[in-house]
């Protein structure tokens, strides 16, 4: 299969023409959010690379140098039949000189068809902008086709090209690449000024004086708010689908250990973690709606300087935000940060963020602590408030560890400084939104499932035997548990939470699972679904101070071996991750006892 | 005559003349790789506040500088 490359600055629209081209059977290996890894699909007889967006060949970023050094491997095998150099037509120039760069670097190589193709016809149309690209395919010897990834017009052009890439003439560029796109650029296309005064209409609006700050803080309410509150109805469907499918399956079957076992640890075990798939479905849909219409680069800019009190950049927003998601995309968000020592705190203060693996934890304990009372309608509750209390917890807490390594260890590092083009605002495409989330979705469960699963597994069957169910009290699982049990003690927390914490340290989301099995295995009646985890959790001891502790306990803990190993491969060191590992769990540890010794 | 470009006020126009010699080379040449060459338009569009980074149109593009970056970029202002 021979392959082709698809390659061009960020947000010239290659993503969805990346789409457009490979619909069917496409497999992403990027993360939700930034782009930071090359994704394949095959479109006809090719494979298709789409390569993350870069600004130039020499690279400022650790997310350029990858993406260049791929992009030069690449160039070197013999599969590659063909570069798609995608263009912004509203931004011609910079887009050129760019273009111009991976031409002259293309062509030293090896002999391969090139295709400049220019994006955002549609743009250009409404706002009677012009551009020859006959003259300027003429001027540079390469073919040049005009088209927009949105409406799909000049498509088929394109479509054509990739399907049996034609050869270009070798042309002879000019030394100074900079001048000869600034003169191409005035030579072929009309002023694009009236675009730029648009978008700094809207700009001056959202991000200065008054009236910005309340649009960004309004819209950071909304992004936790929803997390929560509004994914609601979908948790609700899935744990009816699970309670349902739980009900038929095991009516079918005759009491014993096999019942038990779909009972407790399937339905009751993996089903309580499923339940929290729509809110990371609801997060990675809502960080991509900010990424794609442009304004999450705005929020970048916006808080450049107040993260800067804290060692961090206003890039730092985006692996921040990312980080609710989930840790590992976010410490590779921080590669698109200039400055090293901004992106070493960046990637060290991200764990501490709540991430989606979080959220089951934090679902279920809110559920059994907190009453669901609603302000307003129903429009805000104090359920999804002391959410926000606990992301706030989390993001505090991580501007805190970075201001401190900051003051203490990194002071004269030197620095590269902050830059960001300001891209278009642009509607985003609602197909490719839900594309993002549902694979992000599809991610943790595949990537958690098969963990929670196995987990849940060794816990029933240490639950179930030898007394089988309703005798967790003399089961196997009993005895390790109260060998443990003093580690918690302090904290208020019996065996069966002791149990549950330990194995979350293999990923968070266990706890659920863990816990609903235990519950299951302990309930002395047939039907372990007939109530929720949370009903049987409200039925137990559990006093406030010590779920509030435990809470608290969940923000700060470093427990995900997966983050641990990603810091390590980025560091380039263990020191970090260890230190790490240790620093957030005493100080989580810690905290929550205070918790527990105010609260009682 | 030669002024920092920090020192436009919002929507004030001016032409680059110079990069200060502390700006590292890399950056240097991301900045002319984005547009800004010697003696073409730059106009300041907007600053954020608290001593943020400045917005400014060039080449086509806007872009967000940081403030000690932007202090290190020459423009000359025409006098009328």
């Amino acid at each position: 299969m021979s392959t082709i490359a698809l390659i061009g600055k960020p947000n010239c629209g290659k993503s969805l023409l990346f789409n457009q081209l490979t619909d069917s059977g496409q497999k992403v290996a990027n993360y939700p959010g930034v782009t930071v890894e090359t994704s394949r699909g095959t479109y006809q007889d090719h494979e298709l690379i789409d390569f993350p967006g870069i600004y130039s060949l020499d690279a400022l970023t650790e997310d350029e140098r990858v993406a260049i050094s791929t992009f030069d491997e690449i160039l070197h095998t013999r599969t590659l039949s063909g570069v798609v150099i995608v263009l912004d037509g509203t931004r011609l120039e910079s887009s050129l000189v760019l273009a111009l760069q991976l031409y002259k670097r293309v062509q030293s190589n090896q002999d391969i068809p090139m295709l400049f193709a220019i994006n955002f016809l549609d743009v250009l149309t409404d706002n009677q902008l012009l551009l020859d690209v006959t003259g300027l395919s003429k001027a540079i010897g390469i073919p040049c086709i005009l088209f927009s990834a949105k409406t799909g017009e000049g498509l088929e052009d394109l479509k054509q090209w990739v399907s049996t890439p034609t050869a270009s003439k070798s042309t002879q560029l000019e030394e100074d690449l900079q001048s000869q796109a600034a003169q191409l650029t005035i030579e072929f296309s009309t002023d694009t000024s009236p675009l730029i005064e648009q978008q700094n209409r809207l700009d001056n609006i959202l991000m200065s004086g008054v009236g910005g700050i309340a649009f960004f803080v309004v819209t950071l309410l909304i992004l936790f708010q929803s997390i929560f509150t509004w994914s609601g109805p979908l948790m609700d469907l899935v744990e009816l689908a699970i309670t349902s499918t739980g009900d038929i399956v095991t009516s079918q079957m005759t009491a014993g250990p096999l019942k038990s076992f779909f009972n407790d640890a399937i339905f009751g075990g993996l089903g309580s973690f499923l339940v929290f798939v729509p809110q990371i479905f609801v997060l990675t849909f809502l960080i991509s709606l900010l990424e794609d219409s442009g304004y999450l680069a705005r929020m970048a800019v916006i808080c450049h300087r107040p993260l800067q009190w804290f060692g961090l950049s206003g890039k730092s927003v985006i692996a921040i935000l990312t980080g609710h998601a989930c840790a590992i995309p976010a410490i590779y968000a921080a590669r698109t940060i200039e400055s090293p020592k901004q992106r070493l705190l960046t990637m060290m203060a991200v764990p501490l963020t709540s991430c989606s693996a979080r959220l089951p934890v934090y679902g279920l304990l809110v559920s059994v602590s907190v009453p669901s009372t609603v302000f307003l309608g129903g429009l805000i509750g104090l359920q999804g408030m002391v959410f926000f209390g606990l992301y706030f917890l989390g993001i505090a807490g991580a501007l805190f560890v970075s201001a401190l390594i900051s003051k203490f260890s990194l002071q004269n590092t030197t620095d590269t400084p902050f830059m960001l083009e300001l891209p278009a605002y642009r509607r985003p495409s609602l197909p490719i939104l839900s594309k993002r989330a549902m694979h992000s979705a599809w991610r943790f469960i595949r990537d958690a499932g098969w963990i929670i699963f196995s987990v849940n597994a060794i816990i029933w069957m240490l639950g179930y035997f030898p007394n089988g169910e309703g005798a967790l009290q003399t089961s196997y699982l009993a005895s390790i548990g109260h060998f443990l049990e003093p580690i918690f003690q302090p904290l208020g927390l019996d065996w069966k939470f002791t149990v549950a914490i330990v194995m979350s340290f293999l990923a968070r989301e266990v706890f659920v699972g863990a816990l609903g099995t235990m519950m299951g295995l302990d309930g002395l009646e047939d039907d372990a679904l007939e109530d929720g985890l949370v009903a049987k959790l409200q039925s137990t001891e559990l006093s406030l101070g010590s779920s509030i502790g435990l809470l608290i306990f969940y923000v700060f803990a470093m427990q995900c071996v997966s983050t641990l190993a990603v810091l390590k491969q980025e560091l380039g060191h263990f020191k970090g991750p260890v230190l790490i590992f240790i620093g957030y769990n005493l100080l989580a540890y810690i905290l929550a006892l205070g918790c527990v010794w105010i609260l009682g | 005559m030669n002024q920092k470009l920090t020192t436009l006020s919002s929507g004030q126009q001016a032409t680059i003349s110079d990069f200060a010699q502390t700006l590292p080379l890399n950056v240097k040449q991301r900045l002319q790789d984005l547009g800004l060459l010697p003696n073409r338009q730059i106009q300041l569009v907007r600053r954020t506040p608290f001593g943020g980074p400045i917005s400014v149109v060039v080449g086509g593009l806007v872009l967000a500088l940081d403030h000690q970056l932007a202090k290190q970029i020459v423009v000359l202002v025409q006098t009328a």
